[in-house]
C-alpha cells in the first residue's frame, strides 16, 4: 500500500535538485534528513529541527559524514528564528511528519499550535514552485486535534499556494493523512 | 558532521500566541454548538471538548421549533425574532458545511378540550397570535393520520431542526477533543485565561446541559431537571411531514414513514434510561388519537436541565470572568440556541480584547 510518507517522498522527489536548500521539520530518527540529504547532494543544504535531544542524538549517528546537514534542537515554530536569513525564498521543500518520535515517550508530541506557527513560517520560506509536505496521524492522542486544526489552517493559505489534501477514504482507522502545499506565484 | 547545534533560546522572536485556543467549550450540544460557530464568525479560535456519550439530550431532541405551546396556548415570547435569528444562523452554517438541517414545517395543535378552544379563541383576539397561524385550517393532510378530526385544532408556521446534524457537522470543522471534564482536577484558572486538560485559552464555557449541576463553579445556578422519553416509530405507511401536538408531539424525521414521539417530562427520576411506564404513557396518549399502525423501532431517555423559572441561564461568571456558561434551554433550544449563543460570543469576543471591542473576522 502507497503510505503517506511515501506518497510525500513521490510528490517530492521531482521538485528537488543538487544544490538545493530543504528543511525537515520532524527530524525523528533521521529518515528524512536522510533522504533529503541525498538528494540535494554535497552541495546542498539540509537543516533539521527536532525537540529531543534523543532525537538528534540518534540521527547524528545515521547522518555520520554529511557536512552540509544542520540539526538544531528546537521546536519547528523557531524554523524562521533558525535559517540565515538569505533562505527566505530559496528554501523548496520542507517536510513535517508529525506526531511522537518511533520509540520513544508518546508524551511528546507535536502540537497543534505550534504546527501551524511553522507551516505559517514555512509558507513564507518556500520559493516559488517549492513544496510543503506535513503527514498527520490523526489516530493518536492529540493527533486528531492536531489534524482538525491543520485542516482548518488550510483553508485560510493565501491562493498563491495550492493546498491540498490527501487521505484514505476507505480506512477502517482513522488513517494517516498527507498535505502538500505548493508555492503557486 | 558536527554535533547538532543547541541554539540561545532567548534570541527566538514570540512565535507562538499565548493561548492555544481563544475559547474552550465544554460539551458539545446544541448550546455548545451554537456557541462555537457564534466565536468562530468573530474570528476565534475554538476548542470543544466533549465527553461523547452516544444518548444526550441534544442528540436525541426533535428540534421542535414552536410559536405557540403549553396547556395554555402560550405565544413564545419575542418569537418573531428568534426565529429570524435561528433562520438566519442555521442557514449560514448550512451554506459554510453544505449540509442541510433546518426545516420549515407546519405544526398542528389538536384541542383536546373544551378549555383549549375557549383559549384558543380569546388568544386569536391577538395579531401577534393569529400571525402565526397558517392556511388551511384545519390542514385536509391530517384528516386519514388521525381518529377523529371533529375536535378541531389550528395550523401554525413552524419549524425543525435537526440537531444530530448539525452536532455531525460542527464535529467535522469545529475542534473536537472527546474528554469528559473534571471542573476540580482538570481545569486551572490563572489570570491570562484558563488551562483545562493540558489546552490553554482566555475562557473556558460550561455548555454542559444537566451535567453542568455538578460543576463546582456553578453552584449558584438552581436547577431543575427532568427525564425525557422518546419513542422511534415505524409507520405502516408515510403520513405528511408535519409535526401534530396533543399532549405529546409527533415529529418527522430523514424517513417519511418514521417518526419520533415524546417526551414524557419526569422530575422524578432523573437517570437517563428509557422506562417501561413512560413508554405505556405515550403509546396512550399517542392511541388516544394517532390511527396510523406502527412497530416501535427505538426507545431513547435523557435528561434535560431547566432552571428555576424555566429561563436560560448564560453569561459569565462574577468571580471567574474566564468562565462562561450557557444552559437551561431546556426544549427551545433550536429556537434560542442562536440568538443567546450570538450574545454570548460577544460578550466573550468583547472580553477577550484589550479595547473592549469585538474583534474583526481572522
Amino acid at each position: 500500500m502507497l503510505r503517506a510518507t511515501d506518497h510525500a517522498r513521490l510528490l517530492l522527489a521531482p521538485r528537488i535538485k543538487s544544490g538545493d536548500w530543504v528543511v525537515d521539520a520532524t527530524v525523528g530518527n533521521g529518515h528524512d534528513t536522510l533522504w533529503l540529504a541525498e538528494r540535494v547532494g554535497a552541495a546542498g543544504r539540509v537543516y533539521g529541527f527536532d525537540v529531543q535531544a534523543a532525537a538528534l542524538e540518534t540521527a547524528t549517528e545515521r547522518l555520520a559524514g554529511q557536512p552540509h546537514i544542520t540539526l538544531v534542537l528546537a521546536g519547528h515554530e523557531h524554523m524562521a528564528a533558525e535559517l540565515p536569513a538569505d533562505a527566505r525564498d530559496r528554501i523548496v521543500v520542507v517536510m513535517f511528519n508529525l506526531g511522537y518520535l518511533p520509540g520513544a515517550s508518546k508524551a511528546v508530541t507535536t502540537r497543534a499550535a505550534t504546527t501551524i506557527a511553522a507551516l505559517e513560517q514555512a509558507l513564507g520560506l518556500i520559493g516559488v514552485g517549492g513544496m510543503i509536505s506535513l503527514v498527520l496521524y490523526p489516530g493518536h492522542a492529540g493527533g486528531a486535534l492536531e489534524a482538525a486544526a491543520v485542516r482548518s489552517w488550510m483553508q485560510t493559505v493565501p491562493v498563491q499556494f495550492a493546498a491540498s489534501h490527501c487521505v484514505r477514504m476507505n480506512a477502517l482507522e482513522a488513517a494517516p493523512e498527507l498535505v502538500v502545499i505548493e508555492r503557486l506565484k | 558532521m558536527a554535533p547538532y547545534r543547541v541554539p540561545d533560546a532567548a534570541l527566538w522572536p514570540n512565535a507562538m500566541p499565548e493561548t492555544d485556543f481563544d475559547t474552550i467549550i465544554v460539551g458539545a450540544g446544541i448550546a455548545g454548538a451554537s456557541l462555537a460557530w457564534a466565536l468562530r464568525e468573530a474570528g476565534q479560535r475554538v476548542l470543544v471538548l466533549d465527553a461523547c456519550e452516544p444518548v444526550t439530550a441534544s442528540r436525541i431532541a426533535a428540534g421542535l421549533v414552536t410559536p405557540i405551546t403549553g396547556l395554555r396556548l402560550t405565544l413564545q415570547p419575542d418569537f418573531a425574532r428568534c426565529l429570524e435569528a435561528a433562520r438566519a444562523f442555521y442557514g449560514r452554517i448550512e451554506t459554510i458545511t453544505h449540509a442541510r438541517f433546518f426545516y420549515a414545517r407546519t405544526a398542528v395543535r389538536l384541542f383536546q378540550s373544551d378549555r383549549d378552544r375557549r383559549y384558543f379563541s380569546e388568544r386569536s383576539a391577538q395579531p401577534e397570535f393569529r400571525a402565526q397561524l397558517v392556511d388551511p385550517q384545519p390542514d385536509p393532510l391530517l384528516a386519514p393520520t388521525i381518529a377523529d378530526a371533529a375536535d378541531g385544532g389550528f395550523v401554525m408556521q413552524a419549524a425543525q431542526l435537526d440537531v444530530a446534524a448539525l452536532l455531525a457537522v460542527t464535529r467535522r470543522h469545529v475542534p473536537h477533543v472527546s474528554m469528559k471534564v473534571d471542573w476540580r482536577r482538570d481545569v486551572v484558572f490563572d489570570p491570562g485565561g484558563v488551562q483545562v486538560g493540558g489546552y490553554r485559552a482566555r475562557h473556558v464555557v460550561s455548555c454542559e446541559g444537566f451535567a453542568a449541576s455538578a460543576n463546582p463553579y456553578l453552584g449558584a445556578l438552581q436547577f431543575n431537571a427532568a427525564k425525557g422519553d422518546i419513542l422511534t416509530l415505524r409507520l405502516e405507511r408515510a403520513i405528511a411531514r408535519q409535526v401534530i401536538h396533543r399532549g405529546i408531539w409527533i415529529a418527522p424525521t430523514a424517513a417519511p414513514d418514521v417518526v419520533n414521539v415524546g417526551a414524557t417530562y419526569d422530575l422524578e427520576n432523573l437517570v437517563a434510561v428509557p422506562s417501561p411506564t413512560a413508554r405505556a404513557e405515550i403509546e396512550s396518549k399517542l392511541g388516544a388519537f394517532f390511527r396510523v399502525p406502527y412497530t416501535l423501532i427505538d426507545h431513547r431517555a435523557a435528561v434535560r436541565p431547566i432552571i428555576r423559572q424555566s429561563h436560560p441561564s448564560i453569561g459569565l461568571h462574577a468571580d471567574f470572568p474566564q468562565l462562561g456558561f450557557f444552559n437551561g434551554l431546556g426544549s427551545r433550544g433550536a429556537l434560542l440556541a442562536p440568538r443567546f449563543g450570538g450574545d454570548l460570543a460577544a460578550q466573550i469576543v468583547g472580553a477577550a480584547s484589550p479595547d473592549g471591542q469585538p474583534r474583526g473576522g481572522g
